[in-house]
């Protein structure tokens, strides 16, 4: 019964967030942040199972490796990026979470450019 | 996704702003104010080992 357990600690959390919001912000950021981090790291130690069923269905396939290493390192960045810019927007801080995202973005099309060029050269070969 | 630490957090968060009313009444503004940096402090010395952890579990799993 996870998702009982899940939604349980989500209203746990918002009720000692709302508790403490009155008197300390500063501590009740904190607690959003924990709780964040509590749900994010059940949902990937969960999700390695799926990645790893993933794995082997690209090497029954046949298909390059690489590819998909890319595509794993893209979601594994923009979760990160997702979880640093809601942060951000909590604290009230929307303009570093906007420069936050952007550099996210440039990360991913500069960790992809193997991709495109491979997208490009097949079909050059193609034509 | 331990709730323990959701219950620490909270009572430390809890505690401070206690003892801030409670040192602000009596006329120690100063006291008040290195309870409350200490508190916090605390609290940020729990958090940010999690998001390490987090940040460890992110990098092993998604093979950054």
């Amino acid at each position: 019964m996870d998702v009982i357990r899940l939604v349980g600690f989500s209203i746990f959390a918002i009720f000692l967030i709302l508790t403490l919001k009155e008197q300390r912000k500063d501590i009740a950021l904190i607690l959003s942040i924990a709780a964040g981090v509590g749900l994010l790291l059940f949902s990937i130690t969960k999700m390695s199972a799926i990645i790893e069923m993933l794995d082997d269905l690209i090497l029954k396939s046949g298909i390059n490796k690489e590819f998909f290493t890319i595509i794993l390192k893209v979601t594994g960045i923009s979760y990160i990026i997702e979880f640093g810019k809601n942060i951000c927007i909590d604290a009230g801080e929307s303009g570093v979470a906007t420069k936050l995202e952007m550099a996210g973005k440039v990360i991913i099309i500069s960790l992809s450019l193997p991709l495109i060029s491979a997208l490009v050269n097949s079909l050059s070969s193609i034509i | 996704m331990n709730i323990d630490l959701l219950f620490k957090i909270a009572g430390i968060g809890i505690l401070v702003s206690v003892l801030n009313q409670v040192l602000t009444k009596s006329g120690r503004e100063e006291q008040a104010m290195l309870t409350t940096l200490t508190g916090l402090i605390i609290v940020l010395m729990i958090v940010i080992n999690e998001i390490g952890t987090l940040f460890s579990t992110v990098r092993t799993v998604f093979k950054l």
